[in-house]
């Protein structure tokens, strides 16, 4: 019996952005959705698939509690795809002021582009994003 | 061992209604879902999964979630699923913005076009721009 399995990417960045208590277009991480497939005939203006989750790793925490974000469809963060989700923090064991929160969406989409914005914000006070690890399927 | 993907089709639709509180055949879209593909053979009846619904607004006053009611004729009056869209206001024009729902509904409908319409939960809002995503 022939498999089905789904193709699967990742999209890795390093932002190093730092995060305050408000939502801003300085504060938001261009995911380019074919980072890790760009011979894929077709991928120049389109693309097809399942949002599955992102992972956000930061650090240097100064008593944040949850890490707010949003997926948009610009850059200016005026054409929502996905609406304001509060996430709470899982703080590491050994540097506490660092850890990670991870957003599932699982959103089946056929779009006529192929960047999305994520727009981060922390409930309260700052900390760094470190890295962002964005995963979908075919 | 090869994978194997679905086969997405996205349906856009610009055409700008003006929403209220209430739904109305005034403040409906006729969604022909195999604009797509008009070629296909067969394609008088739609036989798919429909999978999301996208928006985008402007002139946004009140409103925190718009319902949109899929139907299958143009009177509203066969509805196959009521479904609500959190809005996500702008960042630089917190009048403007958008929002997405899951419908998951796996269908065999007699038409491909379905209808929907839209309501606010509470004020007005311009809708701009409405993509399905359905996968066969």
């Amino acid at each position: 019996m022939a498999g089905l399995s789904r193709i699967k990417h990742r999209v890795v960045l390093a932002p190093n952005l730092g995060l305050t208590a408000t939502y801003g277009t300085a504060r938001a991480v261009e995911i380019p959705l074919y980072q890790d497939s760009t011979g894929i005939d077709g991928n120049g203006t389109r693309w097809n698939g399942v949002l599955e989750s992102v992972v956000i790793n930061y650090t240097t925490a100064a008593g944040i509690a949850s890490i707010l974000s949003f997926l948009s469809r610009d850059a200016a963060g005026d054409a929502g795809l996905t609406p304001s989700v509060t996430t709470s923090v899982i703080a590491g064991t050994t540097t506490t002021n660092s850890g990670c929160i991870r957003v599932d969406y699982n959103l089946t989409l056929a779009l006529n582009q192929t960047s999305l914005w994520l727009f981060l914000r922390t409930n309260a006070a700052t900390c760094t994003v470190s890295s962002v690890e964005f995963t979908w399927r075919e | 061992m090869p994978g194997t993907s679905l086969i997405y089709h996205r349906v856009p639709n610009t055409t700008t209604l003006n929403l209220t509180t209430t739904n109305a055949v005034a403040r409906s879209y006729a969604v022909n879902l195999n604009a797509s593909q008009p070629g296909v053979l067969g394609n008088t009846n739609f036989r798919a999964f429909l999978n999301t619904i996208t928006i985008n607004f402007t002139t946004l006053v009140t409103a925190a979630s718009v319902v949109v009611t899929v139907c299958k004729d143009a009177a509203g009056d066969q509805p196959i699923g009521a479904f609500t869209i959190t809005l996500q206001t702008g960042v630089t024009t917190a009048t403007s913005g958008g929002g997405s729902v899951k419908l998951d509904i796996g269908t065999y409908l007699t038409s491909p076009t379905v209808y929907y319409f839209f309501r606010t939960n509470a004020g007005t809002l311009t809708l701009t721009n409405c993509e399905t995503t359905w996968t066969e």
